[in-house]
């Protein structure tokens, strides 16, 4: 043999290789790894007293039992809440009478269009206008504020979704002769509920991140226990971490559910690209052109802003 | 200014903005009517409202390049074949996208800052550097995932194709990806740079209300801030004013983005929003 | 200039990914201004091959020389071999980012170094010559498929290579822009130049191309003077093969 033909694939490129196939695995591998040179860190500062060891074991349970069980409560029942009332918004905007339109579309925006921060503070006013005792007032005004605005959020989920089923299926179903509520049940809701899974756990995570600002009007969650606890012991760093470790315990595992249900849900032909290489987590083939789909949803992962899309897509008519 | 904008749609767009003033100034109006404005008492926190909107329009002044840059990094990084910069990376991502805006300001003020703070500095001046820069690296986490998605809308066919015309790896990166990977990522961006502004809301409120730096006694924060905030006047009016700095700042910035992407519009490469 | 050498020549190639072996000690060779067709089923390494050739891939076994220089050997940089030899691709591959005369322009100007005036005035000139005078400055997304692939064509031909691969250029075009193709190519033939083209196109084959190989499984079948085997092939295989691509 003249000469033996040259890897053009490093070391390091053979390594990604592998990585991409064996995405869980390695992901496994590397999260350990981290974990485990984080524990050791932290312990190597508890032994120079940096790190209070002793912090952690004996907050842990207050952290855990009251602050995240709050933060996981009040997301988990305004997002509910939020959902039937996004549904509901979802079809009023997507409906026939120009009036209830109009008022969704007013709701949608107002909501999605303003830090919910102002939105947390305007709707404890209003609480406390209306209801005594403090805590209880907190809370209302807590879940009041989640879930409208979560519900504004959540419409226009639902409204995408149903925007994808293309009028030719419905026309073909009403030709089958299915009355309305059957095309809603035997046609739209199975493909509507697919396509909104992912962008609905996303919106999840966004409306848990969201609760961390409760702790401003006083709800005791988990941002809250965090703060509270710093002021009692005068610790920073453990508080913090902890508060820190306890919402990425929450949140990564469901960013990753997902990328999961992304693949798993996906219908050929809709909404997700099926061969980008994007959601496989592996090299796209060669001569896939992805650009347009990928990015499209690649989007639903990302947080949109509806006033700036309201500018984009009107200026965009103009060109 | 608007020079490259088309005017009439500049018009419109004004008059509209006109329309819409009137229409809150009316409300607030018609509030007072009804006797549920205390004036004197909006003249007094005025000031307050408006330094908290200055705060927020200097800190995403900050925000945005500064997560832009480290975004670009990142996306690149998560599209590399190196191993050690991919996972990096994607930590990077899965921390600061997964952890409340609010957790990594707060943890900023009271770790980052005792760190990084030198002797005799002004803390109020640099608890808004690091409460900046800790909601720019979550910014950056989520820009980083766009950008990584723009490098791979590059279709596969047109790396192997700059590669058979004789370019190398960092020649197809210059010419033929990066151009590619930038402007499919820039209506996205618009909307991320949306959020940057909603975030950025937080610094304005905790640096106008001082929780957090002047107040020693922190415990009843809720309480202890309660007749401030919790007073109609004050509310409606941060959210009024809050609402339309807000605006203005989308508005210009779309109107950029906008302006931006028409430069370098290429047929086949506007992406799907 | 008479040369002893072929202008290709590829011995033994083996390559595969992971475990599916794609090319199993496939051998060739192609005089200067010859035209070479490989033809063979779906799967059958054809592209593999070509990618081989100007080590886009690199062969796990076996020696490539083009022009007499042994390629396959480790201190020859790939971008040198790939400014000897073109490659046009089935997909087009054209710059979305690029108008036309700068897509054929790239490689004169960021390898070469060629200043953007000079250029300019070669990539018109390329263009021209495959009857594109009229869309110099369009962007691939406004061109059809028939011109976006000879705008690829162009390119190809920019760095002035030695050898130019086609793989499958007709295949993705709808039928009225096929021939728009096939005739550049069977010029670019006229005049001497040395390609490899992976085609169906039989036709094309039995008019311009001097040899033709048919590969199946990784293998060279049968080879042989291209009109010899499309009209007396004399494997078995191949003749139905050829009598599936004709009929
Ligand atoms: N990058 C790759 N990774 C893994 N397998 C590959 C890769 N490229 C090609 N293959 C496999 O190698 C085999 C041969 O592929 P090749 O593209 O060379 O076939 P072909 O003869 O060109 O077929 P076609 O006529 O369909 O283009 C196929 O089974 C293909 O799936
Ligand atoms: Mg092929």
């Amino acid at each position: 043999m003249a000469a033996v033909g040259r890897n053009s694939e490093g070391v390091l490129i053979r390594i990604r290789y592998w990585i991409d196939n064996h995405r869980s695995l390695s992901a496994g591998i590397f999260a350990g790894v981290f974990v485990i040179l984080l524990f050791v860190y932290l312990y190597s500062l508890t032994l120079t007293g940096e790190f209070r060891l002793d912090f952690v074991t004996s907050k842990i349970p207050r952290f855990i039992f009251v602050g995240m069980i709050t933060t996981l409560m009040l997301t988990g029942v305004s997002y509910v809440l939020g959902m039937s009332l996004g549904f509901l918004t979802a079809y009023a905007r997507i409906s026939d009478i120009r009036a209830l339109k109009a008022l969704a579309k007013g709701y949608i925006d107002a909501f999605r269009g303003t830090p919910i921060l102002v939105q947390i503070l305007l709707w404890m006013i209003v609480v406390a206008a209306l209801t005594p005792g403090y805590r209880a007032q907190a809370f209302v005004a807590a879940i009041a504020a989640l879930t409208i605005n979560t519900g504004a959020y959540q419409a226009e989920i639902f409204r995408g979704g149903f925007k994808a089923i293309q009028e030719g299926q419905i026309e073909a179903g009403r030709a089958l002769g299915f009355t309305s509520w059957q095309l809603m049940k035997h046609i739209k809701l199975p493909q509507v509920l697919r396509l909104v899974t992912p962008p609905m756990t996303n919106e999840f995570i966004a409306l848990l991140k969201a609760s961390a600002l409760l702790s401003i009007i006083g709800v005791v969650e988990l941002t809250f226990i965090a703060k509270d606890e710093m002021l009692r012991t005068f610790l920073t760093l453990e508080p913090w971490t902890l508060a820190t470790l306890l919402y990425l315990a929450m949140t990564v595992p469901l960013a990753k559910l997902v990328q999961f249900l992304e693949i798993k849900f996906r219908i050929p032909g809709l909404g997700l690209p099926s061969d980008t290489g994007l959601y496989r987590g592996r090299k796209p083939r060669p001569g896939v052109a992805a650009s347009q789909t990928t990015m499209a949803a690649q989007s639903l992962l990302l947080r949109r802003d509806p006033l700036y899309e309201y500018f984009r897509r009107r200026n965009r008519s103009k060109v | 200014m608007f020079g490259w904008v088309r005017s009439r749609a500049l018009y419109v767009e004004i008059a509209r903005f006109l329309v819409l003033i009137a229409v809150i100034l009316g409300v607030i109006w018609l509030l007072g009517s009804l006797g549920h404005l205390d004036l004197p008492f909006i003249i007094t926190v005025l000031p307050l409202i408006f330094q908290g909107a200055a705060i927020t329009l200097a800190a995403t002044a900050f925000i945005l390049p500064v997560a832009l840059g480290v975004g670009f990094l990142v996306g690149w990084a998560r599209f590399s074949r190196n191993p050690l910069a991919y996972w990096v990376t994607t930590l990077f991502v899965e921390i600061f996208r997964g952890t409340p805006q609010l957790v990594l300001v707060l943890a900023a003020f009271f770790i980052g800052l005792p760190l990084v703070a030198p002797a005799g500095a002004n803390p109020q001046v640099l608890a808004f550097w690091v409460g900046s820069f800790a909601l720019a690296l979550h910014s950056a986490a989520y820009q980083g995932e766009i950008f990584r998605a723009g490098f791979q809308s590059v279709p596969t066919g047109q790396i192997e194709a700059a590669h058979a015309v004789g370019l190398d790896s960092w020649q197809t990166m210059k010419e033929v990806i990066l151009p590619q990977a930038f402007r499919v990522s820039l209506p996205p961006l618009g909307n991320e740079f949306a959020n940057v502004v909603k975030d950025s809301s937080i610094l304005g409120f905790l640096g106008v209300l001082c929780i957090v730096l002047c107040s020693r006694d922190l415990a009843g924060w809720g309480r202890q801030i309660a007749p401030l905030t919790f007073n109609v006047n004050t509310a409606v009016f941060s959210w009024v004013v809050i609402a339309i700095v807000y605006f203005i700042i989308i508005y210009v910035m779309s109107t950029i983005m906008l302006a931006v992407e028409r430069r370098l519009r290429v047929p086949g490469l506007e992406a799907a929003l | 200039m008479s040369s002893s050498h072929p202008m290709i020549k590829a011995e033994n190639i083996h390559k595969s990914y992971d475990s599916l072996r794609v090319l199993k000690g496939v051998s060739l060779s192609v005089d200067k201004g010859d035209v070479l067709v490989i033809v063979g089923p779906s799967g059958s390494g054809k592209s593999t091959l070509l990618r081989c050739i100007n080590l886009l891939v690199y062969p796990d076994s076996g020696s490539i020389w083009i022009d007499g220089i042994l390629t396959t050997h480790h201190e020859v940089r790939p971008e040198w071999v790939r400014e000897k030899v073109a490659m046009v691709f089935q997909s087009f591959n054209l710059f979305s980012h690029l108008r036309a005369v700068d897509n054929v322009t790239l490689g004169l100007r960021k390898i070469k170094g060629i200043n953007p005036e000079e250029a300019r005035e070669a990539g018109i000139h390329l263009l021209k010559s495959v009857g594109l005078e009229d869309k110099i400055d369009e962007y691939p997304a406004n061109l059809s498929g028939g011109q976006q692939q000879r705008v690829a064509i162009a390119r190809a031909l920019a760095m002035n290579p030695k050898v130019v691969l086609f793989d499958e250029p007709t295949s993705a075009l709808d039928p009225e822009f096929i021939s728009e193709v096939l005739d550049v190519m069977t010029r670019l033939a006229n005049e001497g130049m040395t390609m490899i083209v992976v085609t169906h196109e039989i036709g094309f084959a039995k008019g311009v191309a001097d040899h033709l190989v048919f590969l199946e499984g990784g293998r060279v079948l049968e080879e042989g003077g291209a009109r010899e085997v499309i009209e007396s092939p004399r494997r078995r295989r191949t003749q139905e093969f050829m009598s599936k691509i004709l009929g």
